[in-house]
């Protein structure tokens, strides 16, 4: 037991238990906001199916990766789990831990976004403007939402582990939601070269300085949540 | 041995002021103070939730503030609360944040959780308060740690548990080499357990001790309510009622006048008298 004991706090293994954690997340940490997420993206996954399903198929393997991030970044905290704060983890390696974390949230999807455009790509033609905006919509949103999203969007407001960016937080989540929707909805149709640099523009207006600025917050961010104390408990 | 040296914390309005205390191997430490005390603060920074704003905590010579991961491997905490993964069963739960431990076995969580009465594939969520806090318990026991902190678990407990519960503490201890503060508002368990009392009022601390030498610093002194203003600066606290007065005094040594019916204080009486 010592050895898993060492183990778990080292680096590999600690990728194992945040890719274990990445996964449990998905129905661990169930609140109704989130539910409310799933049941609008069914709604609408069943909306656009029934209405265009002969028009779409190839599309499909297209948008499902950016509702699927989308999803994956509303589902996961930042902050860990309490016991996390208990077990014998220093407040360094509970930052590792959180910045791992947020490696994970953003590999995970960009991944199976490859495999479903790899799909995509078997079943016929795959523009690379769609590709391009899907996979830069997927970076920016899980980017975010990894650094900012805990429990709720609201909760940004009653955690002092923001900091100074607790009273707008929120803004660059809500985009994230929007922003991601709407990108779900231009990946099932074909993306012509005006419409790919008119939205990758506004993409770009509005997305790059966020990443930019949580770039550069993220340090502060997850050395305040690895310190159970700036929670706001 | 754990040591904390003149902790303090601010907490918004909250200040847990200059709290000090040796506790050894092999000892029980009672914690009491009214609801509000700074009891279950202290308990976070001893944990490790929470860092004191000044003053140091050391177990076995080891500093927390320090060596967190090395001290916090042999800590047990039962906490009030949903410490652990809702949707999770007991044994998950127990295995996924047991490997963090040295001395971890899941064949002792097992165990523990048996002799508990918990059903290990029941998920967390659906647990009562009190079973909860019997899971944490198991738990805590299962990674064998040198210091089991408990915050008012005994409350929560059915009678019969509570036997039980006395009987796990008391084993635990008996080896010398672990050590227990269990925070409490039920006076009789510090009578059937603790050897030793930490008494804090208002982040304070008014008490601390061997019980048997913070008793016999007071005398509890009942009569005459003149006879006990004689007592003067010794009186702690007095009370007058229909009967007669009675109060908490300094054993100083001096003989009480024969008239006054004078005997050890109780914890209780003790904690009464002190609050006021």
């Amino acid at each position: 037991m010592e050895r898993k004991a060492r183990a778990a706090a080292s680096g590999c293994h600690m990728y194992r238990l945040v890719i274990k954690d990445y996964f449990l997340g998905f129905y661990r940490d169930i609140n109704p906001q989130r539910l409310g997420l799933l049941v609008a993206w069914a709604s609408i996954g069943v909306m656009f199916c029934w209405r265009f399903q002969t028009e779409m198929s190839q599309n499909w393997l297209f948008a499902i990766p950016v509702a699927f991030a989308v999803l994956s970044g509303a589902f996961h905290d930042v902050s860990l789990p309490f016991m996390m704060y208990l077990v014998p983890f220093s407040k360094e390696q509970r930052e590792a831990y959180i910045r791992k974390s947020l490696y994970v949230k953003v590999a995970i999807p960009i991944l199976f976004a490859g495999l479903c455009d790899s799909a995509a790509a078997f079943l016929g033609d795959v523009s690379v403007y769609g590709l391009v905006l899907q996979l830069v919509t997927i970076f920016c949103v899980t980017y975010i939402c990894g650094m900012l999203w805990d429990d709720t969007v609201h909760s940004t407001k009653e955690r002092p582990a923001y900091g100074n960016l607790k009273d707008f937080a929120e803004v660059p989540l809500v985009l994230c939601q929007i922003g991601g929707s709407a990108m779900f909805a231009t990946c099932l149709y074909p993306v012509s070269e005006v419409e790919f640099w008119v939205i990758f523009l506004i993409e770009m207006v509005i997305m790059l300085p966020l990443v930019w600025g949580m770039t550069k917050k993220w340090k502060t961010i997850r050395r305040n949540f690895a310190d159970y104390e700036k929670l706001g408990y | 041995m754990l040591k904390l040296e003149t902790v303090s914390k601010k907490r918004n309005t909250f200040l847990l002021d200059n709290i000090s205390l040796e506790l050894p191997e092999g000892y029980i430490m009672g914690l009491i103070g009214e609801n509000g005390a700074g009891k279950t603060t202290l308990l976070q920074i001893i944990a490790g939730l929470l860092s004191a704003d000044k003053g140091g905590i050391r177990l076995d010579g080891i500093s927390l503030a320090e060596e967190e991961a090395a001290v916090k491997q042999e800590i047990g905490t039962v906490l009030h609360g949903d410490l652990f993964d809702v949707r999770d069963t007991l044994l998950r739960n127990g295995n996924r944040y047991g490997r963090f431990y040295r001395h971890y076995e899941e064949s002792g969580l097992k165990e523990h959780m048996q002799k508990f009465g918990l059903d290990s594939r029941k998920k967390y969520g659906r647990l009562s308060k009190g079973e909860k806090l019997k899971f944490a318990m198991a738990f805590a026991l299962s990674h064998k740690p040198k210091l089991l902190l408990l915050d008012e678990p005994a409350a929560n407990f059915d009678k019969e548990f509570r036997t039980l519960f006395m009987k796990v503490l008391r084993d635990y201890v008996a080896g010398g080499e672990n050590h227990v503060i269990l925070s409490t508002h039920l006076t009789s368990d510090i009578d059937m357990l603790a050897d030793y009392l930490l008494f804090i009022k208002g982040g304070r601390q008014l008490l601390y001790g061997d019980i048997e030498s913070v008793r016999g610093r007071y005398r509890m002194a009942a009569g005459e309510e003149y006879k006990l203003k004689l007592l003067k600066d010794r009186v702690i606290h007095m009370e007058s009622g229909e009967f007669g007065s009675r109060a908490l005094v300094y054993n100083s040594g001096k003989p009480f006048d024969a008239a006054l019916k004078v005997w050890e204080p109780s914890i209780e009486e003790l904690m009464y008298f002190m609050e006021k």
